[in-house]
């Protein structure tokens, strides 16, 4: 196991470098320029360019980016907020989307992995069907109505939370968009589990651990759940990334400082420091959840487990 | 025989299952007797009702099962030897689950690749019952498991312990899975086609563990199969099934060599065997009946080429010819006109008494 970490740990590291390295080649195809005011003249955007390096050729500023990158520094923003460092720019931002989008994850799986449990328990019965209605309007409504929804009916009318996101209020505040997040994860795990524990609940290595007289919580969570919650995690992971890294939508309506809408502005105003180094988190957090996922598999799963300490 | 004490009696037991199709009627009336420490094998083609009737005995029927009528009567001894009956039907399922499953009557299934939980060591999966049963602490039920693994014939048990259920071969899944129903000794063990899985060398190996076993533990067996061999090798007594009803029933010499009933004479000569002349072998015509459709009379008519008009019109009972011995055909009636078995099943009968009497061997 420590072995096949160590392994992917090594390959994650190439496979960020040549993300990076396609960033870069992308954002020199991309359409016009970091500095397009209109009273810039080309002896002075020559000159900017020249100060900020991006008259080099790519490999030349790709090899740079990534020395001063080693060194903790991510380049400085040429358009949102003329030369602060990205660090700082995303300081405060990046923690609230994680935060927001972590307790959306969380809120979500419990609540889908608790309807869809219910659900194939109850399996044709009242409980079940109202499982399904839930998880059926909860993948098709889109976050931004049940963020205006909840935004409406708690915000405004019963003013149990903050309409708008208060930095000083910074829990009350994430309760509203954490919810409205956590509905299309909640949905799309109660319809996973449901399959799933319904497929394990008619196999044949259920019906032995009744025939030994196991009966009540041990035989749904010792025997049955244990085994459903693998095909659950895979779709769980790119869930959490997606949530993780922002949803422009809900942050626009609940006004949240988080980084979904600096990566839109800055792709719009070709901030390619902005860019790149907000793709470049997400990919890493990507492959970060991936990994351990991965390595949850093998906790969970002693044929992954085995198969790998084999390698 | 009245000395004999009765651990399981079926009677008259009729369960239907609700489908998207519609109500199939699955079990249509079966009586089973099984007596302390023998062995009853029931044998008869898929669907015909023989895993439904002993799972209905376990309290694991499937969900849109129900029992129409019927009691599963089965008698046991408390832990302090006082004698106790019940009847299973009647009991909820979690006095089932606590007092029948696996502590008393244990249950080895058809297929060992899909019946072992994959996530859970063989070790745990055996020490399971104990613990949950009789709270037996875990260093003393890890000390059973292992001499469970090795009474089973499994090698290196210690190490066969932390093994998943992946990392055995299918024979040894079986002899896992043999060794978790036997964990907590029980009274009764019930077979399910436990060899139709596995290979043709394999299988008399888990035949013979089987009986060995019963042998020293004194347990009763009950075989569900469809192979006329293990039933020759293994049982007391032999229940022949078809549709949900019990058609022929013995002593395994009755059923072997005195077959009664025109599905047995097919089942017999449908047993393939090295001296038969015919290049063919004998199959039993036409498909077994979709209990979906009842029709009246004889289950068995459209496929039995020695149906009479009775059969269509009403249900043969059982006609008795000994003590043990059991027939549900028109043909057993003294109306009915005198027919014999097929005489190449005769010669085949004859060839396996010689057979028996030059090995000195019951068959």
């Amino acid at each position: 196991m420590k072995k096949y970490t160590l392994k992917r740990l090594f390959t994650s590291l190439f496979t960020l470098l040549a993300i990076l390295l396609v960033l870069f080649i992308l954002m020199q195809l991309m359409p016009g320029s970091p500095f397009n005011d209109e009273k810039l003249n080309d002896d002075q955007r020559a000159a900017l360019y020249a100060k900020y390096g991006l008259d080099q050729p790519v490999l030349v500023q790709f090899f740079r980016y990534v020395s001063n990158m080693l060194r903790g520094d991510y380049g400085v923003s040429y358009n949102i907020s003329k030369n602060t460092p990205i660090s700082q720019l995303i300081q405060t931002r990046l923690p609230t989307s994680i935060y927001i989008g972590g307790a959306a994850v969380a809120l979500g799986a419990v609540m889908g992995l608790i309807l869809g449990l219910i659900a194939a328990l109850k399996h044709d019965t009242f409980w079940d069907t109202l499982a399904t209605v839930i998880s059926v309007i909860g993948v098709s409504v889109p976050s931004y109505v049940f963020a205006l929804a909840l935004s409406y009916a708690l915000g405004f009318r019963l003013q149990w939370f903050p309409m708008l996101y208060n930095t000083q209020l910074a829990t009350q505040s994430s309760v509203l968009p954490s919810i409205a997040l956590s509905m299309f994860t909640m949905a799309s795990i109660a319809r996973f589990t449901r399959t799933e524990m319904l497929e394990v609940l008619d196999s044949d290595y259920m019906l032995l651990a009744e025939s030994k007289g196991v009966s009540g919580p041990a035989l749904i969570f010792r025997h049955a759940l244990r085994n459903a919650l693998i095909p659950i995690i895979t779709v769980l992971a790119p869930l959490i990334v997606d949530l993780m890294t922002g949803s422009l939508v809900v942050e626009k309506i609940f006004a949240i400082p988080g980084v979904g809408s600096l990566l839109v502005n800055a792709i719009q105003s070709n901030d390619y420091n902005v860019v790149i180094s907000l793709s470049f988190i997400y990919s890493a957090m990507y492959i970060g959840i991936m990994l351990v996922v991965d390595i949850l598999y093998g906790v969970i799963d002693p044929r992954i487990r085995l198969a790998k300490e084999g390698d | 025989m009245s000395d004999k004490e009765k651990i399981l009696d079926i009677k008259d037991l009729d369960i239907s299952f609700k489908t998207t199709a519609g109500v199939v009627h699955a079990i249509r009336g079966v009586d089973i007797d099984l007596f302390t420490g023998e062995t009853v094998a029931i044998v008869g083609e898929s669907g015909s009702g023989k895993s439904v009737t002993m799972k209905a005995a376990m309290g694991i029927l499937a969900s849109n099962a129900t029992v129409n009528r019927g009691t599963i009567q089965f008698s046991y001894h408390h832990a302090d030897g006082s004698p106790a009956t019940v009847d299973i039907l009647t009991q909820p399922k979690k006095w089932i689950r606590d007092h029948i499953n696996g502590k008393r009557i244990a249950m080895v299934f058809q297929d060992p690749m899909t019946s072992l939980n994959p996530t859970m060591s063989i070790g745990k999966q055996i020490m399971e019952g104990m613990i949950w049963h009789f709270k037996t602490p875990k260093t003393e039920a890890y000390a059973k498991a292992v001499q469970l693994l090795r009474e089973v014939g499994i090698d290196d048990p210690e190490k066969r312990m932390k093994n998943y259920p992946h990392q055995l071969s299918g024979g040894m899944r079986q002899r896992v899975v043999i060794a978790i129903a036997l964990s907590c000794d029980p009274d009764l063990l019930i077979c399910d086609e436990p060899t139709t899985a596995l290979d043709v060398t394999i299988q008399a190996k888990i035949i013979e563990l089987i009986r060995r076993l019963q042998k020293e533990r004194g347990i009763s067996v009950i075989y569900i199969t469809h192979d006329l061999g293990v039933v020759a090798k293994v049982a007391d007594y032999v229940n022949v099934m078809y549709a949900g009803k019990i058609v022929e029933k013995g002593t395994v010499d009755e059923i072997f060599y005195d077959p009664r009933h025109p599905y047995t004479w097919g089942l017999l000569s449908a047993m393939p065997d090295l001296d038969t002349a015919d290049e063919r072998l004998y199959t039993i015509p036409g498909s077994p009946p979709n209990l979906l459709y009842e029709k009246p009379g004889d289950a068995f008519s459209p496929r039995n080429r020695y149906a009479l008009v009775v059969d269509d019109k009403a249900e043969p009972p059982m006609f008795k010819i000994t003590e043990d011995h059991y027939v549900a055909s028109w043909l057993l009636d003294p109306r009915a006109p005198k027919v014999e078995m097929p005489a190449e099943l005769k010669a085949r009968i004859e060839r396996m008494k010689e057979e028996a009497a030059k090995h000195g061997s019951e068959l």
